[in-house]
């Protein structure tokens, strides 16, 4: 098996591993598997297709409005799903909020971009070569991106007084309330991490995966396969588990053809969910 | 079911029949609209998701189970029809059994693999299901058409002019009407109870001697028939069947329906979709914005109606059933006879033997023989911690033991919990586990379930088997209440009575079992005067009858004249056994409690 | 200041009344015990305390100003300091960590909390030795210790314990209460202990209330309660 395919699905597990990543910081402190994750991603897309692409702006420039965009849309989020999970009594109340706020993000983009995908051209349009297979800077970038947001969540969670909060609120709320630690601040901060990092990497990723408005869910979809094939909340599993889909999807594509790719993902995910319940790392967790 | 008919209930019940036949009229209002086909098109497609939502609330509202792949089950509903009718050429009607068949099994295929995990995970799996079905059917060629689809999938006969539009219209309403009365009729009978209480508490359902897993499945895969059925006619009604009807984002829909109208309501989910479509008739010329409106929508439901329509106006003044006034002499209609058949007073019904229980480092319990006897109240004390509800867990099978024996009426006790329930050990916990949405008989009638002996067909179809059952598990359920002093509350939300009846209740559900050996964990904690006695006396009756009585307490006071024996747990030990007058006096046992370590020295 | 006065408190909870119209009062500097048998409403009392509870009627005020309606977290910053029942240290933290958790209301004062934790070494050695270690590995008395420091971290001005002793060996328990017994002493600390073995902490104390049904049934100064029958007979009701 050549090499490229192997790079190949690298750059794509490190696309998958972000969002998982991105969904981790979400659900430490909510428990909460947001569908919405994955409008992020078009967001960055968007941003990218919009500013560099059609109105020509620096990268820099582009990256502050982007990280900005997404904070707010972290925020809107965030009341977008905890103001009904917090009102209805249901246990379904988070899925339902979501998914509701997936379409709503999904269609709004759906009006701005008629017909459009968001493919712009390439930051650094330069290729490495390996042993004689390609890669392109672009898609290094992600997948350094994949290692700095990896690292970088680690370090915060285990070093700052903050990250430390987020994991003592993961494992009780009531007692971190009485230790003083305020739940609702860290939870407004995770959402607007988690979605400034899905759409830096949708930044990234979209002039190499040609990205349609719509194909949030899909996004969305892939990291929780993810995350779930590596443990649901575990940020080591979420990059395990977004490499292995990557991978896996890059060799059976190139073995058995494009459609199988999905399918092999798919099916390694249900095959987890049965033999290892909980994923590679994953604790027992009954979620919201 | 004995509902109140009174004045807004009347109201609503010739509301329901007029929009019944309102709906069966539709085509001939329609008929002098400038586009009837068009109009008749909307309902029917809205009947379709009416069918599909009631579908997902029996299985998320009812059951708990959360299903992202109904929007999957209804594709390959679709399919089934469009392949057999098709291109198979079976006859449609026969077509259409198909698709609910194939539904069902579709639903238990996945449910079977997936009987391990959590409910999120569940709901993760559905979710890559759906997906892989829908990859599937894109890619499965000559036999579905990929990406394309089928096409010309026609109501049964229409090509040969036996069937109108409108008559196939008239069909689904029809079925409409039926998978209303499907669902109604399973709620209200032993399956529903099950369900229900599988939703609230697996644990209780487990104690009750239902089996978890068997019971999901069942939900599952009526759920799925339904599913099927929808999505068959929808391929009839449209004509055509393509992969994309799986697509989550056309589940918004009935989510957003059910939602609206009310998650686990009966009328809940067709009044949603109802609403819904004609939300979505109005803005139907606004094409893009249509998903927003509808997600915005669901958002605003969710924060302003947190129980949809239904179940605001079931949960308000006018909504909620009231107790009725219990006719003089009408508890003497109810006699139930509690004697414990087959056992002799002192037998041992269940003995332990040096039973050993320890998490990681911590023995919680170290090493308790212990028997219950028939017709003996059985007293369990010991301090906070000293092991007391962990040695019940393990005697239940809930907890599998580090070591040591149980044995139930001479034999090895199965080591899965519900079959220790079915054996006749039934157990109350300790925090109220009461099915709080529930009525106050449907929880009582939880409990007989094992001897109602009809299948889900004699419930769905109300079979004369069926009634005879379910009328003599309702006089019994009575007969129960009455002895509780509960008469006239029968039809009461369990959630709505005081914490002391509720407890009461609990007890009654648990008897409802006829067990043999009746765990009771701190029944007393939070009960009046009064409702401690009728406690007492129910508990000296069903001793009297043959059943041993465990009472798990940490009130000496409510055991003393009551418990014929008292067993004093420390530590995970047993440090004292005897009468109630004895342990009181024991030193030991007022060691354990108070502490008695002399520390005053040290500490001065 | 660090008064804690409870008023006419009320919680339900599902239908039953944990709290029935429960008054007491923890003047700056006492050490009070909270007694009674399982349900009687200690646990409840501490946790409508710490703002995790809201209570159907009644009032709480701190250092007289009324904090009923004050979120759970600011209470800490206000002074009030909680130690669950069972512990509730985080197992996948450190020892450290789970003791910065506790400066969370201070983190603005670097130099202070580094002063704090220096301090909860000094008090508690066992914990200095095993700073590096995951919390889930330390003993149920080391776990304990951990418990307690970490509420302190935050400086309060009141310590709220709930049910300390449960599931330690009898000397692990004396070792405890010296503890405690010093930093009410030296420090001044006001403590409120909630205590299932009575005896014990009566012996510790100075003032204590029974309670019963969620009310308080005895209330008085310890030396008077420990040889009082009616102690017994709260946990154990009345011999016929």
């Amino acid at each position: 098996m050549s090499l490229q395919i192997w790079i190949d699905g690298l750059f794509a597990g490190s696309v998958f591993a972000i969002i998982a990543l991105s969904m981790t910081i979400v659900y430490q402190p909510t428990r909460i598997m947001n569908f919405a994750q994955g409008e992020g991603f078009i967001l960055g897309a968007a941003l990218g297709y919009q500013l560099v692409g059609v109105w020509k702006w620096p990268l820099i420039q582009s990256l502050v409005v982007l990280v900005i965009a997404a904070a707010l849309m972290g925020f809107i989020m965030e009341r977008m799903v905890m103001l009904p999970v917090q009102l209805s009594g249901s246990k379904f109340a988070w899925i339902i909020a979501t998914l509701a706020a997936a379409m709503i993000f999904q269609s709004a983009f759906n009006i701005k971009y008629v017909n459009v995908t968001f493919s712009y051209f390439d930051l650094i349009e330069k290729d490495i070569s390996i042993f004689g297979a390609k890669l392109s800077v672009q898609k290094l970038l992600v997948i350094l991106m994949m290692i700095i947001v990896f690292i970088a969540n680690d370090q915060f969670l285990k070093r700052t007084l903050w990250g430390r909060s987020i994991r003592a609120i993961a494992h009780n709320p009531d007692t971190s309330t009485i230790l003083g630690i305020p739940t609702k601040p860290v939870i407004k901060l995770a959402f607007i991490t988690g979605t400034i990092v899905i759409a830096l990497v949708g930044f990234l990723a979209s002039p190499v995966i040609i990205v349609a408005p719509a194909a949030g869910l899909f996004f969305t979809i892939q990291g929780f396969t993810a995350a779930i094939i590596g443990g649901v909340g575990s940020p080591k599993g979420a990059v395990v588990g977004g490499l292995m889909i990557g991978i896996l999807d890059s060799v059976v594509r190139s073995w058995l053809g494009g459609t199988w790719g999905l399918f092999s993902t798919f099916f390694v995910l249900a095959v987890i969910l049965i033999l290892k319940p909980n994923g590679f790392f994953g604790k027992r967790v009954e979620g919201r | 079911m004995i509902s109140t008919f009174k004045g807004l209930n009347r109201v609503l019940i010739t509301g329901s029949l007029l929009a019944i036949a309102l709906l069966y009229f539709f085509p001939i209002l329609i008929k002098s609209s400038n586009n009837p086909s068009f109009y008749l098109q909307v309902v029917s497609v809205a009947v379709c998701s009416a069918i599909l939502t009631i579908s997902l609330n029996i299985c998320m509202g009812y059951g708990g189970l959360l299903s992202l792949m109904h929007t999957g089950m209804q594709m390959v509903g679709g399919y089934a029809v469009a392949i057999l009718a098709v291109k198979q050429g079976w006859n449609g009607w026969l077509a259409l059994v198909a698709s609910a068949v194939i539904g069902a099994i579709f639903a238990i295929l996945v449910i079977l693999i997936s009987l391990r995990a959590t409910y999120l995970y569940f709901g993760m799996i559905t979710l890559a299901v759906n997906l892989i079905a829908m990859e599937a059917v894109r890619h499965g060629g000559e036999l579905t058409g990929g990406y394309n689809g089928l096409f010309g999938v026609f109501a049964p006969g229409i090509p040969s002019g036996m069937m109108s539009a409108e008559g196939f219209y008239r069909v689904m309403i029809t079925i409409l009407i039926l998978a209303y009365v499907v669902q109604r009729n399973l709620i209200f009978s032993g399956f529903g109870r099950n369900t229900m209480a599988l939703r609230e508490s697996s644990e209780t359902a487990t104690a009750l001697g239902i089996s978890p897993n068997m019971h999901r499945v069942k939900v599952f895969s009526v759920s799925g028939a339904l599913a099927g059925l929808a999505g068959g006619l929808l391929s009839i009604q449209i004509g055509y069947a393509v992969a994309d009807i799986g697509d989550l984002n056309n589940g918004l829909i009935f989510f957003v329906g059910l939602f609206l109208g009310g998650v686990g309501t009966l009328a809940g989910p067709v009044l949603g979709v109802a609403l819904v479509a004609v939300i979505d008739f109005t803005i139907r010329g606004t094409g893009q914005y249509r998903t927003l409106v509808l997600g915005s929508i669901l958002l605003l439901t969710m924060i302003i109606l947190p129980r949809g329509i239904v179940g605001t106006y079931r949960a308000s003044r006018y909504g909620s059933p009231r107790s009725r006034e219990v006719m003089p002499g009408e508890a003497d209609n109810y006699h139930l006879d509690i004697a414990v058949k087959n056992v002799t007073k002192g037998e041992v019904l269940l003995e332990a033997k040096d039973v050993v229980k320890h998490f990681g480092g911590v023995h919680a319990v170290d090493g308790i023989s212990v028997q219950f006897k028939a017709g003996e109240v059985h007293g369990i004390i010991g301090p906070n911690g000293s092991g007391k509800s962990t040695l019940i867990s393990a005697l239940t099978r809930y907890h599998e033991l580090t070591s040591g024996s149980v044995t139930l009426l001479g034999v090895e006790a199965d080591k899965k919990p519900f079959k220790v329930a079915r054996d006749g050990v039934t157990r109350v916990f300790q925090i109220p586990h009461l099915f709080e949405r529930v009525s106050v008989l449907d929880n009582v009638l939880t409990g007989m379930y094992r001897r109602d002996k009809y299948s889900i067909f004699d419930a769905i179809f109300r079979t004369p088997r069926y009634l005879k059952a379910n009328s003599r598990s309702v006089a019994e359920a009575k007969a129960l209440l009455s002895l509780a002093g509960m008469l006239g509350m029968e039809e009461l939300a369990a959630g709505s009575i005081s914490h002391g009846q509720k407890r009461l209740l609990e007890v009654i559900r648990a008897v409802a079992t006829e067990p043999k050996i009746l765990i009771l964990d701190e029944p007393a904690t939070g009960l009046t005067q009064d409702e401690m006695h009728s406690l007492t006396s129910l508990i000296r009756t069903l001793a009297a009858g043959g059943m041993c009585v465990v009472l798990i307490e940490h009130n000496v006071a409510f055991l003393m004249d009551l418990a014929d024996i008292v067993t004093v747990i420390q530590s995970g030990k047993v440090i004292a056994e005897g009468t109630p007058q004895a342990v009181q006096k024991d030193e030991r046992v007022l060691e354990a409690y108070l502490g008695n370590t002399d520390f005053s020295k040290e500490l001065a | 200041m660090s008064d804690l006065r409870i008023e006419g408190l009320t919680i339900t909870y599902g239908g039953a009344k944990a709290l029935d119209n429960l008054s007491i009062e923890v003047k700056t500097g006492e050490f009070v015990a909270l007694l009674g048998a399982n349900g009687a409403g200690k646990t409840t009392t501490l946790r409508a305390t710490s703002g995790l509870m809201r209570p159907a009627a009644g009032k709480i005020f701190f250092d007289g100003v009324e904090i009923t309606k004050v979120p759970g977290h600011k209470r800490t910053a206000l002074g009030i300091g909680h130690v669950p029942e069972g512990r509730q240290i985080f197992p996948d933290h450190t020892v450290e960590e789970n003791l910065q958790l506790g400066t969370f209301v201070r983190r603005k004062h670097r130099a202070e909390t580094t002063q704090s934790l220096e301090d909860m070494y000094g008090l508690f050695p066992r914990l200095k030795e095993r700073h590096k270690q995951a919390a889930g590995t330390l003993s149920g008395g080391e776990a304990q210790m951990l418990a307690i420091a970490r509420a302190l971290m935050s400086r309060p001005k009141i310590l709220m314990l709930d049910e300390p002793s449960l599931g330690l060996a009898p000397q692990l328990v004396l070792e405890l209460f010296k503890y405690l017994k010093r930093l009410h002493a030296e420090q001044g600390l006001t403590i409120l202990l909630v205590e299932q073995q009575a005896r014990l902490a009566l012996q510790l104390a100075q003032r204590a209330y029974i309670l019963e049904r969620g009310a308080v049934k005895i209330e008085g100064k310890s030396k008077d309660l420990i040889n009082d029958p009616r102690v017994a007979e709260a946990y154990l009701g009345t011999a016929s």
